[in-house]
């Protein structure tokens, strides 16, 4: 039933969401301005170019805002970023925000199969490990976790060779890029999905000993209702992991477009990290740091914790 | 000491020795790109290093770099936490929690990779101290947590009335509990070091003179079937391991065994 109390509160506590979320982005944009930006004084001593013509050097700094002082630079800025002007890249010198859009488009099948990988893999493994009793299951179930520990970029490394050698001679040429987009997706995933396995490992083994479990078995609910409950309780547990995987996620774009050569947003980073683009890289950065940010804020709202 | 911290104590000096007296690796012009053989286990580069002795000196190389990032983020962490933990609630406690929500939002990896692309080659010094300065959040919050559960067990509360120094209570009665409790998280970031100094390496970013299993990977990335690549690859992952396993059975025991204070 509507209720005006539950409303307000309801809007007061968006309204208090939307605020301390802008309020760290703020500050997001401030630290990440001042580390990439001002302080290494942008191309200059990337470059170094000591001996440059002034002229250039201050085109290059009107490029890069860094024409004014400290405050009008972050300014200058925050401004532009508010109306959607994302500056422009130091090497190509192409519009940053048309680009990053583009390049999102082009990595969005891959995350999208990678969350496939993180949503169906871990959860059911996790259920076996927590059911488990012989230490041989327990064994299996360990290992394969285990594969989780190899960092990003050898699973990359890794997941190409094996479609290299193994894939790509026996597989029809109309399904090589969608072979390469499952192996990519799978070496991306495979940190993510090693953090929710052994989350979730843990929480099945608590969430199996609650009193509810066994007063729905007493009920005589069928073992696959209360299983399904078990996995919403065991998911709702696994909210504070949002920010942790997001982050692998990231990561794991990264050296998976690097490696398999697929043109999205991953690869743009790795690419602006090797050029020294540091307009190109404060946009990555802020960007993704923002989907964080917001996510983490997420988690803490109290009507996600009733 | 424990067993467990003979052991710990006897594989750090171990390192460091084998830092010091293992031979900085010499190329030479007669043993240029040889394959696998009984003198050179693991074959020659194409610059002439052995490579079983590069990878040797690179997976020490890169055990000695990830325990000067730990022990530098843990001074870190601890001076943060512990001061956060001693006055729960006050402007350096908030600040922590604020300036600590920032940098995770980024992530320990991406803001090094950017700072080390626009700074260029650092000093070793400075590769240690960003290192340090991106990553102390969620050691200085565990910290944090234990200080401010320290502060109210009982024999605290004793010493606190029997009228000691605070400054004597913190370093005498708190910080080596805290410590004893924090083995499994040291371990853990010792591993996450080796992982990003790999992934550093790998990206060719930070202090190439560093030699380590990250710069190594990124020396050798154009033959990624050779066998220095792939003995990098599993010494890295080996690291890995041994840090994660030490991490997972230090809490196993400290859940069996010790005082539960986090």
């Amino acid at each position: 039933m509507f209720s005006w109390n539950n409303f307000s509160l309801q809007v007061r506590n968006s309204s208090l969401y939307l605020l301390r979320v802008a309020f760290f982005l703020v500050v997001l944009h401030g630290v990440l301005h001042a580390a990439l930006i001002v302080t290494p004084d942008a191309a200059s001593r990337q470059l170094g170019w000591f001996e440059i013509e002034s002229d250039y050097a201050n085109r290059v700094r009107e490029q890069l805002g860094l024409s004014g002082n400290g405050t009008t630079q972050y300014i200058n800025h925050l401004a532009n970023l508010l109306r959607g002007d994302w500056g422009r890249s130091l090497h190509g010198n192409y519009e940053i925000g048309p680009f990053m859009a583009t390049r999102i488009l082009h990595s969005a099948p891959l995350l999208s199969l990678a969350l496939l990988w993180i949503a169906f893999f871990p959860i059911p493994l996790a259920m076996s490990y927590a059911r488990a009793t012989s230490s041989r299951t327990l064994g299996v179930v360990r290992t394969i976790a285990a594969v989780g520990l190899i960092p990003q970029f050898l699973a990359a490394i890794l997941g190409y060779a094996f479609y290299e050698h193994f894939f790509r001679p026996n597989v029809p040429a109309e399904f090589a890029s969608l072979m390469r987009l499952v192996f990519a997706s799978g070496a991306l995933a495979v940190t993510p999905a090693m953090i929710v396995f052994v989350s979730a490992a843990d929480t099945f083994e608590d969430v199996t000993r609650r009193p509810w479990v066994t007063v729905a078995h007493a009920m005589g609910h069928s073992w696959s209702r209360i299983r399904a409950m078990m996995v919403i309780n065991v998911l709702y547990e696994l909210r504070p992991l949002v920010t942790r995987v997001a982050l692998h996620m990231f990561l794991g774009t990264a050296f998976a477009e690097m490696i398999f050569g697929i043109p999205g947003i991953g690869a743009a980073f790795i690419s602006a990290l090797a050029t020294g683009d540091t307009p190109l890289l404060f946009a990555i950065v802020f960007m993704f740091g923002a989907i964080v940010l917001v996510l983490s804020g997420l988690e803490e709202r109290e009507e996600l914790s009733t | 000491m424990s067993l467990a911290g003979k052991i710990l104590c006897i594989g750090i000096i171990g390192v460091v020795l084998a830092f010091i007296l293992l031979p900085v690796p010499i190329p030479a012009p007669d043993r240029l790109a040889l394959p696998p053989s009984s003198t050179y286990w693991l074959g020659t580069t194409v610059t002439g290093y052995d490579t079983l002795h590069l990878v040797m000196y690179a997976t020490i190389a890169s055990t000695v770099d990830a325990m000067v990032a730990t022990s530098l983020t843990l001074i870190l962490a601890g001076l943060i936490g512990f001061m956060s933990g001693s006055l729960p609630n006050g402007w350096v406690d908030r600040s922590r929690a604020f300036v600590g929500r920032i940098l995770d939002s980024i992530g320990a990896f991406i803001l090094c990779a950017s700072l080390f692309s626009i700074f260029g080659k650092t000093p070793f010094w400075v590769y240690y101290i960003v290192l340090a300065i991106v990553s102390w959040p969620g050691l200085a919050s565990i910290i944090r947590a234990g200080t401010v559960r320290a502060r109210g067990l009982p024999y605290i509360e004793a010493v606190v009335a029997s009228g000691f120094a605070p400054q004597r209570i913190l370093f005498v009665h708190v910080l080596p509990e805290l410590l004893f409790a924090l083995r499994p998280y040291i371990f853990a970031l010792f591993s996450g070091f080796v992982g990003i100094q790999g992934a550093l390496g790998f990206l060719g970013l930070g202090n190439k003179d560093q030699s380590n299993l990250g710069y190594l990977l990124f020396d050798l990335q154009s033959s990624m079937t050779s066998p220095g690549f792939i003995a990098a690859a599993v010494s890295l992952m080996l690291l890995l391991v041994t840090g994660h396993a030490a991490s997972r059975i230090g809490f196993r025991r400290q859940d069996a065994f010790e005082p539960y204070l986090f």
